[in-house]
């Protein structure tokens, strides 16, 4: 099965790309690797007045990755912004409910700098216990698979794709953006006669849907794979 | 093998219910004993006698009417008898499987922890209940009608048939039997599912119908 990996990075990602699928052939993993230029000055549709912005990122990422599943989403934690870097750009993934359920991964040349640095200034005293807790309590909630030097990551991402099969929901929303042009009919009435990439969409969107139609899904699958018994 | 008794008050709006007893599920059970309670105040003292003196352990199906309150008997023209089981006399159910096809039987059985059963909530297999609750409730049952009835009773029979032959081939336990029911039900709604043309109201009005059943089945 073939694993979509994509990488938001401000500069070209070229050359790491090839290493990857490079280092996926070797691991006899079937890798596809795309990249998303954010916060490069060649890309300005992304900002505005020079800055990042967020909307339009979401707007540029559902144009063009629309109907892609991602297996994983490596973000570099610094895009060359003043205000916007990976962090924010997975926390507004997440509040925004786009690729909620993708496993991420950040990733950053600078990373053991940034956080050794927030230690250090909370142990000189220059920030206290509840700033510093700020940032951590950030990184674990955006729910961040891994993080890696920026020398390293390209292996990481191999390294993980090869060692972490893709969970249901994963292979649920593979398969519906597959087909994202069939329509769906069954037993949950809110998503009775929406595409299936609407109805991927709104897995991803509404986690009470989601579970729903999971549960749906497999008490449906096992009826349908049962070797049931008849008497006649 | 655990033995299996069927009581069934005899009654005309519940004769769709026979051929889970006369079509060929029972074949399979070792021993198995039919009760069609007559219409007589002795042929249901008779049944209460033989709850009595079953072995524990054994396997008893109840089909017939029933509310949140109790079982109903045996109804004709000259005979009718509304409480057959109530909280007065449910001890007889102690000790052994019960499984309860009648309306509410959750509803009546829950509070007696003591009890194994597999139960039901609603269950509108007339148009006399589906008119009864338009007139509380004017969309009630929606785009059910008299072909929409049968062909629900049309799978309670199959289903509840084919349960029984189970439980009685494979000695199911009360949990394990409910979860087949489930199943068995899943396996029907995705047959009307997959041949479902979109917009057909029959077919919509008995899948609700069918999901509601197998939602509110349950077990103890």
């Amino acid at each position: 099965m073939e694993r979509n990996c994509l990488l938001i990075d401000n500069e070209d990602q070229s050359s790491s790309i090839e290493e990857i699928e490079r280092e996926a052939r070797k691991n006899n993993v079937s890798i596809k690797c795309h990249q998303f230029n954010v916060g490069s000055t060649t890309e300005p549709r992304f900002l505005t007045e020079n800055k990042i912005d967020p909307t339009k990122v979401i707007q540029e990422f559902n144009s063009q990755f629309n109907g892609i599943s991602f297996d994983l989403i490596a973000f570099d934690w610094d895009l060359d912004d003043e205000q916007t870097n990976g962090v924010e750009l997975i926390r507004v993934f997440q509040h925004e409910g786009i690729r909620r359920s993708t496993p991420k991964l950040l990733y950053s040349g600078v990373l053991k700098v940034k956080i050794e640095g927030l230690l250090e200034e909370y142990k000189a005293g220059k920030i206290d216990f509840k700033a510093a807790w700020k940032d951590i309590k950030t990184l674990i909630e955006i729910n961040i698979v891994d993080f890696k030097d920026r020398d390293e990551y390209e292996k990481s991402i191999v390294s993980y794709l090869k060692k972490n099969s893709p969970v249901l929901e994963e292979i649920l929303l593979k398969e519906l953006r597959n087909n994202k042009d069939l329509k769906f009919h069954g037993l949950i009435g809110s998503l009775e006669g929406k595409t299936f990439e609407e109805v991927a969409d709104t897995i991803e969107l509404r986690a009470d849907i989601a579970e729903g139609f999971k549960i749906s899904l497999i008490e449906q699958a096992t009826a349908y794979l049962a070797d049931m018994k008849y008497y006649k | 093998m655990k033995k299996l008794i069927i009581i069934h008050p005899k009654d005309e709006s519940t004769a769709f219910l026979n051929p889970i007893w006369k079509g060929g599920a029972l074949d399979y059970a070792s021993e198995h004993q039919v009760i069609n309670v007559g219409y007589s105040e002795d042929e249901h003292y008779a049944v209460f006698d033989i709850l009595k003196n079953i072995s524990p352990g054994s396997n008893v199906v109840y089909l017939g009417h029933g509310n949140s309150f109790s079982l109903k008997g045996a109804c004709s023209t000259e005979f009718n008898l509304e409480v057959f089981f109530s909280k007065d006399n449910i001890g007889l159910f102690e000790r052994i499987n019960l499984l309860c096809l009648s309306c509410k039987s959750a509803d009546f059985l829950r509070p007696f922890k003591e009890l194994s059963y597999v139960a039901f909530g609603d269950l509108p297999t007339q148009m006399t209940e589906i008119s009864g609750s338009r007139e509380q409730e004017f969309d009630a049952y929606k785009g059910v009608d008299e072909q929409v009835v049968a062909d629900f009773r049309q799978v309670i029979v199959s289903t509840i048939a084919n349960a029984i032959y189970e439980w009685m081939t494979i000695n199911l336990d009360s949990r394990a039997l409910y979860h087949r029911i489930k199943i068995r039900l899943m396996r029907e709604i995705g047959a009307i599912l997959s041949s479902t043309e979109k917009g057909s109201k029959g077919k919509d009005a008995l899948l609700d119908l069918l999901v509601d059943m197998r939602k509110e089945l349950e077990f103890r």
